[in-house]
């Protein structure tokens, strides 16, 4: 062994890499986008700015159609044509308008799900699966064999690691399960990408429209209209009553010097997460009246038909979509039963 | 290098989803006949929770109650998008007690309490699904996600709501009766005969009915059915009872624990 694999595989060096590998990984690179986005970002992400683009102008049935033929496509077909469909999704972003502050939405929820995949399947993606998939199996780094009870990928033969040399069954990191972790990503993120572009290109009333048009029933389509438009209120919720606590001098963060006082520091924290819910929640449900009235004053459910100020009618714009979209569709369908093409297994 | 990165185009004998993502595979285990019986007869209880009055389809619903439910989907997207990724999770914990779990328990027993109606947990699933499509998801796997999340998180709920009514999340036993509306008494009895009894552990009971019906949604009904069906996913039937029989457990505890809090913002909101 090399004087840098005694270093990294001297047992408190290898069990602290592989301890905090597990646990903070996922926690910190979503915390990170949490700090980039914010709470203002995903406001922004329900709250519909208008334009002027052929996406703006195109039937929202036909976004909606958008959004379901790319996940469609995307699950039955290999990740290369994902992400040939996830680029020109995100290329279609470029006719929306304040480009670059979609993108930091986006953007950084993109990257999430691929840092966050990447790292899962780089330590759980079955060894069956991945030496059925790519041949051969290289691990990066190996973790203590303790950890295999947690159903972390491990082989069932002899395998290589670097600095280590050849290890019986060896548990860990692998390059093939990160590899995997970011094809299958190209899955989800062609979807997140369509269903943005449905958000931020259709006014809430227009989507509703859609829906109601498409035989939804008005009571569902109130609701998720009403649901969608919520979020904001409840992130806008979640802000006055954590800044309502930090004023009054609480701090969230569990802090402790010694493990009694950490201990505490938990408790205490968890009490005014449970406070600061229980207040978001009141603060939520407290104007459910009012809008009840509201809806009924207008005359929501008076009549089964209904009639709109702001009608929406197929264009000739919206036919070509139309007709592209089920041509992927048809597409996607014969590539995924030609050899090679077709998805390659989900382990979820 | 390459021969890795496109390793994967060679591996088109496995089994293939047939369409929308969704591989139909049969092999699972709880058989597939058992979960067709439930949900058909879940779909017949909504049916009926559901049904048309005076030509209106949730004839029984009131708008105030889409509110309800509306505001509890928005509650539950910001919870699991936003908050529930932050929360630190212990592969070797949240296998067997998901606890991150317990804000959903809160939010869809607080959308049943608010409602108090048979197909209110039903209903705020649909739409909490239906709203996670369209913002993250996307509509693969559809329309199977839908029956996932209505039977798996809400059909025990629903039923239970049958016999709790509007006296679910309270201390009493029985929905009140009505009172007159007019300013006067109901008829041949004062207020206190109209109340029904009450008992407070009965609120515990439906928090943790609550909590262990949704906490078995995923280790019971997804590792068991769903998720073999939809995505070809495969375990053993030894880590599904463990899984299942741990998350039971952890579901009635974390109910119990969620059970005071919706009973208190029933109280606020309503």
């Amino acid at each position: 062994m090399s004087e840098l694999g005694a270093i990294l595989y001297n047992p408190a060096v290898n069990w602290t890499i592989a301890l905090v590998y597990l646990l903070w990984g996922p926690a910190l690179v979503i915390y990170l986008i949490f700090k980039l986005i914010g709470f203002r970002g995903y406001m922004s992400l329900f709250r519909y700015a208008g334009g002027s683009t052929f996406l703006y102008r195109l039937d929202p049935r036909v976004k909606i159609l958008l959004s379901i033929v790319v996940t469609t496509v995307a699950a039955m077909t290999v990740w290369w044509i994902s992400a040939i469909i996830f680029i020109a999704v995100m290329a279609l972003y470029a006719f929306t308008t304040n480009v670059g502050e979609k993108m930091r939405i986006v953007v950084p929820l993109v990257l999430a799900s691929f840092i966050g995949t990447a790292w899962a399947q780089s330590i759980i993606a079955p060894y069956s699966y991945l030496v059925y998939d790519f041949g051969q199996v290289h691990f990066i780094y190996a973790f203590p064999q303790a950890l295999s009870a947690l159903g972390l990928t491990q082989a069932n033969e002899t395998a290589y690691v670097p600095f280590l040399g050849y290890v019986e069954n060896p548990v860990g990191l692998t390059w093939e399960g990160i590899i995997y972790g970011l094809q299958i990503t190209f899955r989800a993120v062609a979807a997140i990408a369509s269903g943005l572009l449905l958000i931020f290109t259709t006014q809430p009333s227009d989507i509703l429209t859609a829906l109601e048009k498409s035989g939804l029933p008005i009571e569902l389509g109130f609701t998720l209209l009403l649901a969608v438009s919520s979020v904001p209120k409840v992130l806008e919720a979640s802000m006055t009553t954590l800044n309502a606590l930090k004023a009054r001098g609480v701090d969230l963060r569990p802090r402790g010097g010694t493990p009694f006082a950490a201990i505490a520091s938990i408790g205490s924290s968890i009490k005014y997460v449970l406070l600061a819910l229980v207040t978001i929640v009141v603060l939520t449900v407290k104007d459910a009246g009012q809008i009840a009235i509201a809806a009924e004053v207008r005359g929501f459910r008076a009549s089964r038909h209904r009639t709109y100020y702001r009608d929406i009618k197929m264009g000739r714009a919206d036919y070509i979509a139309l007709g592209l979209l089920l041509a992927l569709l048809a597409l996607g369908i014969y590539l995924s039963g030609v050899p090679g093409f077709g998805a390659i297994p989900y382990n979820p | 290098m390459s021969s890795i990165l496109f390793a994967a185009t060679t591996t088109t004998t496995k089994p293939q989803p047939i369409w929308n993502g969704v591989y139909f595979n049969l092999s699972t285990i709880i058989p597939w006949y058992v979960v067709l019986i439930f949900t058909v007869l879940y779909f017949g209880l909504l049916a009926w929770a559901w049904r048309p009055r005076e030509g209106r389809p949730f004839g029984s619903f009131k708008t105030i109650d889409f509110v309800y439910i509306a505001l509890m989907a928005a509650l539950t997207i910001v919870y699991n998008f936003f908050i529930s990724p932050l929360i630190p999770k212990v592969g070797s914990v949240t296998t067997y007690f998901y606890y991150p779990l317990i804000g959903e328990i809160f939010l869809i027993g607080l959308a049943a309490a608010l409602v108090g109606k048979p197909g209110a947990a039903g209903l705020a699933m649909f739409i909490y699904t239906l709203l996670s499509d369209i913002i993250h998801y996307g509509f693969g796997g559809e329309p199977f996600w839908f029956i996932y999340e209505m039977t798996a998180y809400g059909a025990l709920i629903d039923l239970w709501l049958i016999y709790r009514g509007e006296a679910f999340f309270t201390p009493y036993l029985k929905p009140p009766r009505a009172l007159a509306t007019d300013g006067g008494e109901a008829e041949g009895e004062s207020e206190e005969e109209a109340r029904p009894p009450r008992s407070s552990w009965i609120i515990f009971a439906d928090g943790a009915l609550s909590g262990a019906w949704m906490s078995l949604a995923y280790p019971f009904w997804w590792r068991g059915f769903w998720g073999t069906f939809v995505t070809g996913y495969k375990t053993t039937v030894q880590f599904w009872a463990v899984t299942s029989a741990a998350a039971l457990g952890a579901g009635i505890v974390m109910g119990i624990i969620v059970a005071p809090l919706i009973y208190y913002i029933k109280q606020v909101a309503t």
